[in-house]
């Protein structure tokens, strides 16, 4: 069992284990706090993957951004009164069903791994292959509409996340007219 | 032992966690990570396959990736905008109140 083979061990079972509490959880908070863990062990995978940017850039964007955008939304919910209904997030009776599907799925989606070499090919040193520089050519030279695509989805989702969020209820006229 | 065969378990098992996540738990926020967490099963997969294959091939899946990581940021903060939305009108985050789609 060499180095990479135990980081991998470690890295997925922040993954899965991350992920479990994440969906079982009745808080909501902690339940940001436990992806955080899986989006860490994800990282290092990438990093065992040769995909140096995509460890750093799932670091800063998915660890850091996107569940600090969570957490944000869980405290903007006023938790005094959003508590009892944050509590009731675990609905006892639908378990076994749920549980039987996410099987099926995990069953379906792993199948393919059955015909899949077990072994990696060897990287070639000096390649560039995951690096920065190298990833950056592959997307500016090969998807460049893919990347423009991207910007554009991202502008439009900004657009609408604030016309949605921002939009305020209609206020009450006040008592005695205005 | 660490190869493709065992990325694909494990992004697997990401994926089926996130699928029991959105199906069984009714608070929006947490049906909103378990989709984050589908997201990341599958781009697992992508950078997998994005090291077996090396080269164009290889760069390729982990551009997708990236892209996938944008796409997700777009998808959380449309997703928390439309959350703060309801929450401001309905007063709760479970979604067996979002059944009938009227006010």
């Amino acid at each position: 069992m060499t180095a990479a083979d135990l980081s991998f061990l470690a890295a997925a079972a922040a993954m899965v284990g991350g992920a479990a509490l994440a969906v079982t959880r009745r808080s909501a908070v902690y339940a940001a706090l436990s992806v955080v863990v899986s989006f860490m062990g994800v990282g290092v995978a990438y990093f065992l993957l040769a995909a140096e940017f995509l460890g750093i850039a799932q670091v800063f964007i998915y660890a850091g951004a996107i569940i600090v955008l969570f957490l944000f939304v869980i405290m903007l919910l006023d938790l005094r009164r959003g508590v009892p209904d944050l509590v009731r997030g675990n609905d006892r009776p639908f378990h076994l069903p749920a549980l039987l599907l996410a099987l099926a799925v995990f069953l379906l989606a792993a199948l393919p791994a059955t015909v899949c070499p077990g072994e990696w090919p060897p990287l070639a040193p000096d390649d560039g292959f995951g690096s920065t520089g190298g990833l950056g050519r592959a997307v500016y030279s090969g998807h460049t509409l893919a990347f423009e695509v991207v910007g554009l989805v991202l502008l439009a989702a900004v657009v609408g996340s604030v016309a949605v969020a921002g939009a305020r209820p209609p206020r009450e006229a006040p008592p005695g007219g205005a | 032992m660490f190869s493709l065969r065992a990325c694909l378990v494990v992004s697997a098992a990401l994926l089926a966690t996130g699928v029991y996540g959105v199906v069984a738990r009714r608070n929006i926020i947490i049906v909103l990570l378990s989709v984050e967490v589908m997201l990341n099963g599958a781009a697992l997969a992508f950078a997998a396959f994005g090291r077996q294959w090396l080269g164009a091939a290889g760069h390729a899946g982990q551009v997708v990736v990236l892209l996938t990581m944008a796409v997700a940021a777009a998808e959380a903060g449309v997703g928390l905008a439309l959350l703060l939305a309801f929450e401001r009108h309905r007063r709760c985050v479970d979604s067996d109140d979002a059944r009938t789609l009227r006010g």
